[in-house]
């Protein structure tokens, strides 16, 4: 990846590995009277790639949903360099799952990045040359810019994952929340898009993905989070692959348990 | 032809009824993007006939006039739409399920109302439409109802797009998701209202989908989706109304017919042109 030159952590002048921080205590997700997440506390400092781990069930992608602001917890709270996290809306992307999105919607690669400077620009404020930039910008980082204008259905799968993550960037978002990215992808793809998660945390970027593949988290993130509907391990990538608790919390939810 | 042309042009009925034609037939269209889009289209059907009992209702409570049909047809939808939008929301029961429900019992309740009432020969008119009967406040409605669907649309149109797109993504930047879809599902009620008179309740879901889905084959990004479904719901219903007058054919179905006619057509021509592109190599 050529970007490496050109400092893609576009909302801080400084380098700030570790300066901004994001805190969940207490956070829990309902579904009616189905506990999904229960008391889940954690915080993860930016520059860190952070696999969210753990069965189907086990409440990853509810967490990033209530980290994205989509989901209301039914307890805890959230806190984005020490505010709440709903002020900070702008700051954060939420990356769905593929499979949720609906590819033969009439969009170009262009147009979906554009959507990133919603962000900025809210309902009302013309886009002008400075999002014009932002958008050249995040397509052209991710390799995207001769794609610009296809339909998002005629890419690939790693094309679709980077011009989501093309999305991002043009937002200028500084945390970003990708549920199950590397799912569906061929190992070339793998291999190209963990190298960008890596840059882009290296350039000071929080970056937080559920993951259900234990094989290949270790290569692919710096810190865990073992999720059971509650939180199992948390740690270096490493310690909680090893962790006795994760035998333990995969057994529990393959138990007929009443799914969510 | 041309000589039904030209009358449409220059009799002052015909006038106000091509008049109407443009604004309801645009603002139809362009609301057909966001149906499409939301891939609703059987749903706003069910919505259109579960005007008729609020429709009847209001007439016999308030009286035979213009505007206790359209407060009837208006609180009807919302009561449908909404109530099956909450009914969703708020039990185990989905969207479609709960719609089925009401606009059958409701359309049930409104026949029965109309026999009971006595105005059998106006149900023709909300059925099928009756663009010639025309007054100057039916007009002045049209006009505000359209205004109001084009305007709100176009001022809300990324949070819209990016909410039909990926509503989680839209509720991560902090668009009220929950609060747009209402509004929306009121702006496609209000246009329901306003083809109305235009259509009738049985046809008017085909304004507010064939122009956009036309339009769909081609398109590649939304935009095009809106402002092209308006322009061709507008140049439709015009066509639809002076070939109706020039054959002596109803209006309504003459408009929906010929919509339907031109989609076929561009389906076609869609199919067409991708077997062209598809025998030339390099172009995608």
């Amino acid at each position: 990846m050529s970007a490496a030159t050109d400092h893609l952590c576009w909302g801080e002048s400084d380098p700030c590995h570790g300066a901004h921080r994001l805190e969940a205590s207490g956070l829990s997700v309902a579904y009616g009277a189905t506990l999904a997440l229960d008391r889940v506390s954690f915080g993860a400092d930016c520059g860190t790639r952070l696999a969210l781990l753990g069965p189907n069930g086990a409440g990853k992608s509810s967490l990033l949903k209530a980290l994205a602001g989509v989901l209301r917890p039914s307890a805890g709270s959230v806190r984005w360099r020490g505010e709440p996290m709903r002020k900070a809306t702008h700051e954060i992307a939420y990356l769905p799952q593929r499979g949720e999105v609906d590819w033969e919607f009439p969009l170009t690669v262009r147009g979906l990045v554009e959507m990133g400077r919603f962000a900025q620009l809210g309902h009302w404020r013309r886009f002008g040359a400075h999002d014009r930039e932002m958008v050249g910008k995040a397509l052209a980082a991710m390799e995207m810019a001769d794609l610009a204008g296809r339909r998002i259905g005629e890419l690939s799968g790693g094309q679709q994952q980077r011009a989501f993550i093309a999305r991002a960037l043009a937002q200028e978002a500084h945390v970003l929340l990708l549920d199950e990215p590397f799912t569906g992808l061929d190992s070339p793809a793998q291999a190209s898009l963990g190298a960008l998660l890596a840059q882009l945390a290296s350039e000071g970027r929080l970056v937080i993905a559920s993951h259900h593949n234990l094989q290949t988290a270790g290569e692919l993130f710096d810190e865990a989070l073992l999720l059971d509907r509650s939180l199992a391990a948390a740690g270096k990538v490493g310690d909680v692959l090893r962790s006795e608790r994760l035998a333990a919390a995969f057994g529990a939810i393959a138990s007929p348990t009443p799914r969510r | 032809m041309i000589s039904a042309l030209h009358d449409c042009l220059t009799l002052p009925i015909t006038q106000r009824a091509l008049l109407a034609c443009l604004m309801i037939g645009f603002a139809n269209g362009y609301v057909s993007a966001f149906v499409v889009l939301r891939r609703s289209a059987l749903r706003v059907g069910t919505i259109s006939h579960g005007l008729l009992p609020g429709i009847a209702a209001a007439v016999f409570l308030l009286g035979l006039s213009q505007w206790s049909v359209l407060a009837g047809a208006a609180a009807a939808g919302l009561f449908v739409g909404l109530g099956a939008l909450f009914l969703a929301q708020r039990s185990r029961i989905d969207q479609d399920t709960a719609l089925g429900i009401l606009y059958t019992a409701g359309f049930a309740g409104g026949l029965i109302l109309i026999a009971k009432i006595g105005i059998r020969q106006k149900l023709d008119e909300w059925l099928f439409g009756g663009l010639l009967g025309m007054t100057d406040a039916d007009l002045w409605i049209a006009f505000a109802i359209s205004a109001a669907a084009v305007l709100t649309l176009t001022a809300f149109r990324r949070a819209i797009t990016l909410t039909l797109f990926e509503p989680n993504v839209a509720a991560s930047l902090g668009v009220p998701v929950k609060a747009l879809n209402y509004a929306l599902f009121g702006i496609v009620i209000l246009a329901l209202v306003s083809s109305l008179q235009a259509v009738g309740c049985i046809l008017s879901v085909g304004l507010l989908v064939a122009p956009a889905a036309t339009v769909a084959l081609f398109a590649k990004d939304s935009a095009t989706l809106f402002a092209g479904g308006g322009l061709l719901g507008a140049a439709g219903s015009c066509g639809g109304f002076v070939l109706a007058y020039h054959f002596d054919w109803p209006t309504g179905a003459t408009i929906i017919l010929l919509l339907g006619t031109v989609f076929l057509g561009a389906y076609l021509v869609s199919r067409a042109l991708n077997a062209f592109r598809a025998k030339r190599p390099g172009t995608a």
